[in-house]
């Protein structure tokens, strides 16, 4: 599955955001379950001196117990502890871990304190006199389990609530970044593809404005290779064009000189000569395809694109191609709906489409028949060009669109074909957002389906 | 002996035609610019230019344009194989008809028969001079004239002869093969988009019918028809 970078970028941060607030959460409540011992609040140390006097004014007996050790609070409920010189508790209670351990440590350092563990908070001591005795007084307050309840409660509904913020705010901030950092990258794609659809003027580093980071040296380094590719190109194109001229020019002066020749001399030479005539046309016509081949390419175009009618064209096709099919007694049938509007290059697809019917009527054994069919299937217009002809094996289907390609090269050369004509064709239907296959059809022949997108 | 203005950069292919087209049996000139070619037609001593569209200078087509703001010569233009386009803006242009180079001498020296031949087959006041006048369009073949609505409309030899031919039979289909073989002289090629594009020409310059229709019907693939409009 293909994840855009911004979604990566986005996950990412998320997660580390996350994982962040999630450690330190959990790293602040491990510090609240260890034991920290704090000094006394206010309130605290008027609670120990309360108890000291209930215990020192008023006779408790022992038999007042256990109420004794229990006291309503508002905050809570209360449990009093008298611990003795030895620690041991005076009611005789098992003690809590904790609260021996702030025993001992009040007793070393002669001072009150308290411990918060979860709900549960120690304080003490106090010293006090009961039953004749010394004591110290310690207090376990256990967090009322109605203010437990409201304060779960509402802890519930905030971190709820918290959670829902936390995790849209982060997710904002997260969603910024990644934007912001994939943003150039965006731009310099946008760049690219104009220029890959051949806009070779437009430059990366201009859309990135003012920063000034290693996106702008990938952004100059993009610029420099689009500076050598343009400069490439156009040396190409205009090599190319040089070529051609400059090869044409020699070859019009030797069909002329050629005319002159045929005209003073002697029958037995007129086969040679007709043979140096067939061969500089044939060379004329492969430096046209060529330069044809070339310029499809680079994606140069030298005619604007107009809206026509497709059917007309076939028609007009069909009716040249019976023309020429007279000679090898074919029938040329026609099956075209009406009105297949098209926009695009019609010189272009013309020449296309005429070289796939010229192909079929090349290839067709004389008396049978081709087809061309055309019908509007949704948003498309599938063209079908079919001969009863020989085909071509299986494995060279796809091969027969590439320059030069010719299968049995003993039996091309009766038929005098460059090898050119279909790779011009594919290139000049893809331009026209279209694409071409080949198919062998039962019981014999090829067939061409042209497929092309319909004109809104 | 028709005289015969050849444009061409090439000095050794001018010699070499110069002495082909000299056999049989024309007078040439040759010019080897744009800007000289074009001085040389329009001092009318030539039946027929060859033009070549790759010149230095002005080239090809923009002697095309200037040569047909004052002249209406036959111009047959050679193009390169494989340049389609550049066909049809000559053919856009007015040039009479093309032909790719290279091309085998014999075929250009047919070429230059047919055109000539063509407009020589009506010299002013050669036919009776009958006025043909379908709606709003006049035609006078006496004077190679077409007026439509008062206003003189120019046309190109080869255009002149495709409208005459269509208006002549006004409500008929006439086929491309017809066109092609009484207009441009020669048997249609397969594959040959001259006849569409001097009817284009044709199309371009006469503007629509006044009802806002088309004057003439394309009948797919088969040919032309100038739509008949009756009560004039
Ligand atoms: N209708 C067909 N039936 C059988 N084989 C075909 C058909 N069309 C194309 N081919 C094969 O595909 C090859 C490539 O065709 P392509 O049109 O590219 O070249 P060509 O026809 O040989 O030359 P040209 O450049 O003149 O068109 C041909 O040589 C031929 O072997
Ligand atoms: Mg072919």
């Amino acid at each position: 599955m293909r994840l855009p970078l911004f979604w990566k970028i986005f996950l990412s941060f998320w997660l580390a955001m996350l994982l962040m607030l999630g450690s330190g959460a959990f790293l602040i409540s491990q510090l609240r379950e260890n034991v920290i011992f704090t000094p006394l609040a206010m309130g605290e140390k008027k609670q120990l001196k309360y108890h000291v006097s209930r215990f020192e004014s008023r006779q408790f007996r022992k038999r007042h117990f256990p109420h004794l050790a229990k006291a309503k609070h508002k905050r809570g409920e209360d449990t009093l502890y008298l611990l003795d010189n030895q620690g041991e508790d005076y009611f005789g209670r098992v003690l809590p871990e904790s609260l021996s351990l702030l025993y001992h440590k009040a007793k070393k350092n002669g001072k009150a304190y308290r411990v918060q563990q979860g709900d549960t908070l120690l304080f003490g001591p106090a010293r006090t006199r009961f039953d004749r005795q010394d004591f110290l007084l310690f207090i376990k307050r256990e967090e009322s389990p109605m203010r437990l309840l409201a304060l779960k409660i509402l802890i519930h509904k905030f971190s709820l609530l918290q959670l829902f913020s936390a995790l849209l705010i982060s997710a904002l901030s997260c969603l910024l970044l990644a934007w912001l950092i994939t943003r150039p990258i965006r731009m310099l794609q946008t760049t690219a593809n104009r220029i890959a659809s051949g806009d070779l003027s437009v430059r990366a580093r201009p859309a990135l404005g003012r920063r000034n980071d290693e996106f702008t040296d990938l952004a100059r380094d993009f610029d420099t290779m689009a500076d050598q590719v343009e400069r490439i190109i156009k040396s190409q194109k205009n090599l190319l064009r040089d070529v051609s001229h400059e090869l044409r020019s020699p070859l019009a002066r030797l069909q002329v000189a050629l005319g002159l020749a045929e005209r003073h001399a002697p029958d037995a030479q007129a086969p040679f000569l007709s043979r140096i005539d067939l061969e500089s046309n044939r060379l004329n016509t492969m430096i046209g395809q060529l330069l044809n081949l070339a310029a499809l390419e680079r994606g140069v175009v030298s005619e604007d694109r107009t809206r026509f009618d497709i059917s007309e064209m076939l028609h007009l096709l069909a009716e040249d191609a019976r023309f020429e099919a007279a000679a090898k007694n074919l029938a040329v049938v026609e099956c075209v709906a009406e009105e297949l509007p098209v926009e695009g290059y019609y010189q272009m697809l013309y020449s296309a489409l005429e070289n796939i019917v010229r192909n079929a009527l090349r290839h067709s054994p004389p008396g049978s028949t081709v087809e061309i069919k055309a019908s509007r299937d949704d948003d498309r217009i599938e063209i079908l060009i079919c001969d009863q002809g020989p085909g071509v094996a299986e494995q060279d289907l796809e091969k027969i669109f590439e320059p030069f390609f010719r299968p049995s090269s003993a039996r091309e050369r009766d038929t005098g074909g460059t090898g050119l004509g279909l790779a011009i064709a594919w290139r000049g239907i893809a331009a026209n957002g279209g694409h071409c296959r080949a198919r062998n059809q039962q019981p014999a022949g090829l067939c061409m389906a042209i497929s092309l997108p319909v004109a809104l | 002996m028709a005289h015969i203005l050849i444009a061409d950069d090439d000095t050794e292919l001018c010699q070499l035609l110069d002495e082909y087209l000299t056999q049989e049996g024309f007078t040439v000139t040759s010019a080897h610019s744009g800007a000289s070619a074009a001085d040389l037609v329009l001092a009318g001593e030539h039946d027929l230019m060859i033009l070549d569209v790759m010149l230095p200078g002005l080239n090809g087509f923009d002697v095309l344009r200037k040569v047909r703001s004052q002249s209406q010569v036959p111009i047959l233009m050679l193009t390169a194989k494989g340049e389609e386009v550049d066909r049809i803006v000559g053919l856009e242009l007015g040039a009479d008809d093309y032909l790719a180079k290279p091309c085998s001498p014999r075929e250009l020296v047919a070429r230059i028969r047919t055109i000539i031949r063509r407009a020589n087959l009506a010299p002013p006041a050669s036919t009776n001079g009958q006025v043909l006048t379908i709606g709003d369009v006049e035609l006078a073949p006496a004077t190679r004239d077409v007026i439509r609505n008062g206003d003189r409309i120019q046309l190109t030899a080869a255009e002149f002869d495709v409208l005459a031919l269509l208006l002549g039979h006004a409500g008929e289909l006439v086929t491309r093969e017809q066109l092609c073989e009484r207009c441009l002289g020669r048997k249609p090629v397969p594959f040959d988009r001259s006849i569409d594009m001097h009817v284009s020409n044709i199309r371009r310059k006469l503007g629509p019918a006044p009802d806002g229709g088309d004057r003439i019907k394309t009948l797919r693939g088969t040919g032309y028809q100038y739509v008949a409009i009756n009560g004039h």
